[in-house]
């Protein structure tokens, strides 16, 4: 099984072609936007607009299409030089952030490829000191709502619009670390290359995420790393992991950090050499450990090279080395890691422990650009995930074991706030798809608004709890006969028999609801659903020619020989209206 | 010859760092304009923690340059 999202996953070197339209000379940053590309393995070809062309280049709309994966465009707009007065008196600061305002929502409306926008830097060094008069004021709050006004942009559009937090470089690099005067008064190249650096990272992390390459799992040690201390050694109570006294708060607070990012979707794992028994003691009976058996997704605690465990989770977890964050103290352990499997991210935890609490945030590996709900639920689906492994290991018979999972199925029919989720499933679901039509969100729109058209939808429950919703089935109204246009299944699902009791009781509305007298419906064989070829015909459908134009029909002319043959006594079917 | 000065200077100039030498300069490369000029000073005094001074830069137009100015720097550019 495979989680849907992780199934258009690719290796080797994305081309992309990023392109700068500025106001300033911003020329510096290429050689370390080159570099942040190439080593999120990138093939970049970078271009840059006129010195005084943003305007024009922004009006003229997209940039040309091209056969190189990823565009970006990098609207690079500050207010240093986009008026000769900057930071002197009678600067017209207002007029300035309207314009740069206006050029930003402008390129928002027109553009539909990603865009990287930045927050404005008020100027350091102003005439007036402590001589707070009107005009400071005047030209502080301008800036001050700008960049609001820029973050609320950014916000409205995610995984479109990225923000490019020039306020949160400044913050974190200081004057020093900001500016390079030297350039700026000789080529109006105000920056200096540790803030470049920084705002090349972040370009080179949105378009990570846009191509779909992106962290998902972060598999921590423990000794040393999640507690100081060894707790084989010092016992529950010798750990160093306390909410009010160092060294063990630099353990809570880390704790604290992966916990925030389990609540956006990251999935948590354990990589200890140690006994399981004493690990677990602490997760469950430490008052002070926040990190809890519930969270996670699974673990290998036990005496086996981390190379070889880390490779076990993946497989358990069905998600690439590529997506694995990997936390240790041990600087042997991280080092082996790294030579045997390069793709896994190695962060040593710093010697310095005061600095463990921000170490996961510092470069953001996780990055997205949207948080669902779906992430936010996801840690919790993982749990439900692991809990049945672990059914399934201590039941010896299948059927036993479908049996326990009190397996309950409600179907509905979709409505809008359905939309997004179906159109993700029949964009991502690649293994029991039967047809792998990717009808797109208006597609789904027109269809929920035809008297002849049934888009009903599937949400799983279990004794563990809710899968959520992970069927869609489409079918189309031929007078007496449907026909199924679409069937699917998130890989979550399968091998528990779901997709007959759906298709069971698909048949039995279609029977009630449109007085249904023969089914037909289609393979279309891909890569990737061959594990359905057959479906069809195990559910009753009788196969009604050969392969033609790439599909295969069927066709069941006694509905209620599908409902039969396709139940499950072992799955509740609920109809929701 | 190799080293790590004619390195970063081939990063910045796309050419194969066999084809940088001392000699190498704004006059020789079409590719050393005054943009990559300031590519060129960002990646040297990145790459070996120098902060020339904004008197020099305008005369760091050559390899030999560069290569004196980091040793008054204490820096080794190979």
């Amino acid at each position: 099984m495979t989680n849907e999202s992780d199934v258009e996953e690719s290796g080797g070197a994305h081309l992309v072609s990023v392109q700068v339209i500025r106001n300033f000379t911003v020329e510096a940053i290429a050689p370390f936007l080159t570099r942040a590309l190439v080593a999120s393995g990138f093939s970049p070809e970078l271009r840059f607009g006129g010195f005084a062309s943003a305007y024009q280049e922004i009006a003229e709309g997209d940039m040309p299409s091209t056969d190189r994966g990823v565009c970006m465009t990098v609207l690079a707009l500050g207010l240093e030089e986009a008026a000769p007065d900057f930071g002197h008196v009678n600067w017209p600061a207002a007029d300035v952030c309207e314009h740069i305002l206006m050029l930003v929502r402008m390129a928002v409306a027109t553009w539909s490829s990603p865009l990287c926008i930045n927050t404005v830097l008020a100027p350091l060094f102003q005439p007036w000191g402590l001589a707070r008069g009107s005009e400071l004021t005047e030209v502080e709050n301008s800036i001050v709502a700008l960049n609001s006004e820029l973050r609320t942009i950014a916000a409205a559009a995610p995984g479109r619009v990225i923000l490019c937090d020039w306020e949160h470089y400044a913050r974190l690099l200081g004057e020093q670390g900001t500016y390079d005067y030297r350039f700026w008064y000789s080529s109006r190249a105000p920056f200096a290359a540790p803030f470049l650096k920084l705002y090349a990272e972040d370009i080179a992390k949105a378009t990570r995420v846009l191509s779909g390459r992106i962290r998902k799992c972060l598999v921590l040690d423990c000794d040393n790393t999640l507690w100081g201390g060894i707790v084989g050694e010092d016992g529950l109570d010798g750990i160093q992991l306390s909410t009010d006294t160092v060294p063990g708060r630099y353990f809570y607070e880390f704790q604290r950090a992966v916990l925030d990012l389990a609540e956006r979707g990251v999935i948590l794992a354990l990589c200890s050499k140690n006994n399981e028994a004493d690990v677990m003691e602490v997760l469950n009976n430490h008052t002070d450990c926040v990190i809890r058996r519930n969270h996670l997704a699974g673990w290998r605690i036990n005496w086996a090279p981390k190379c070889e465990s880390l490779a076990e989770l993946a497989n358990e977890l069905n998600i690439g080395l590529d997506s694995f964050v990997f936390v240790d103290d041990n600087p042997a352990e991280c080092e082996l890691v790294r030579q045997m499997l390069p793709q896994v991210a190695v962060i040593q935890v710093p010697d310095r422990r005061e600095q463990l609490p921000s170490l996961l945030f510092r470069d953001d590996l996780f990055g997205t650009l949207v948080v669902t709900d779906t992430d936010r639920t996801r840690a919790e689906s993982y749990r439900i995930q692991r809990e049945r492994r672990e059914l399934q290991r201590t039941v010896k018979n299948p059927e036993d074991y479908l049996e326990l999972l009190r397996t309950r199925i409600v179907l509905r029919q979709a409505g809008e706030r359905d939309v997004a989720r179906v159109t993700q499933l029949l964009q991502r679901t690649n293994q029991f798809n039967l047809t792998t039509r990717r009808h797109d969100e208006s597609m789904i729109r027109e269809l929920l608004a035809s008297p002849s058209t049934l888009l009903l939808v599937c949400e799983v429950f279990d004794r563990f709890g809710s899968v959520g919703l992970t069927g869609v089935l489409l079918a189309l109204r031929k007078g007496d006969v449907a026909e199924i246009d679409s069937l699917l299944l998130s890989c979550r699902v399968l091998g528990r028999e779901i997709e007959f009791a759906f298709v069971a009781a698909a048949a039995d509305w279609l029977r009630r609801e449109w007085k249904t007298e023969a089914i037909d419906a289609e393979f279309i064989p891909s890569a990737k659903n061959m594990q359905c070829a057959d479906f069809w015909e195990r559910c009753g459908f009788v196969r009604s020619g050969s392969l033609i134009d790439g599909v295969i029909r069927f066709r069941a002319v006694d509905v209620t020989e599908v409902i039969s043959r396709s139940s499950r006594s072992f799955i509740t079917v609920e109809a929701e209206t | 010859m190799t080293n790590k000065l004619f390195t970063v200077i081939a990063e910045i100039l796309e050419v194969p760092s066999t084809a940088i030498t001392a000699q190498t300069s704004a006059a020789t490369e079409k590719h050393w304009d005054s943009l990559r000029h300031m590519q060129i000073i960002f990646a040297v005094e990145d790459a070996f923690g120098v902060h020339f001074r904004d008197e020099e830069i305008p005369l760091l137009t050559s390899v030999q340059a560069i290569s004196n100015a980091l040793a008054s720097y204490g820096a080794n550019p190979v």
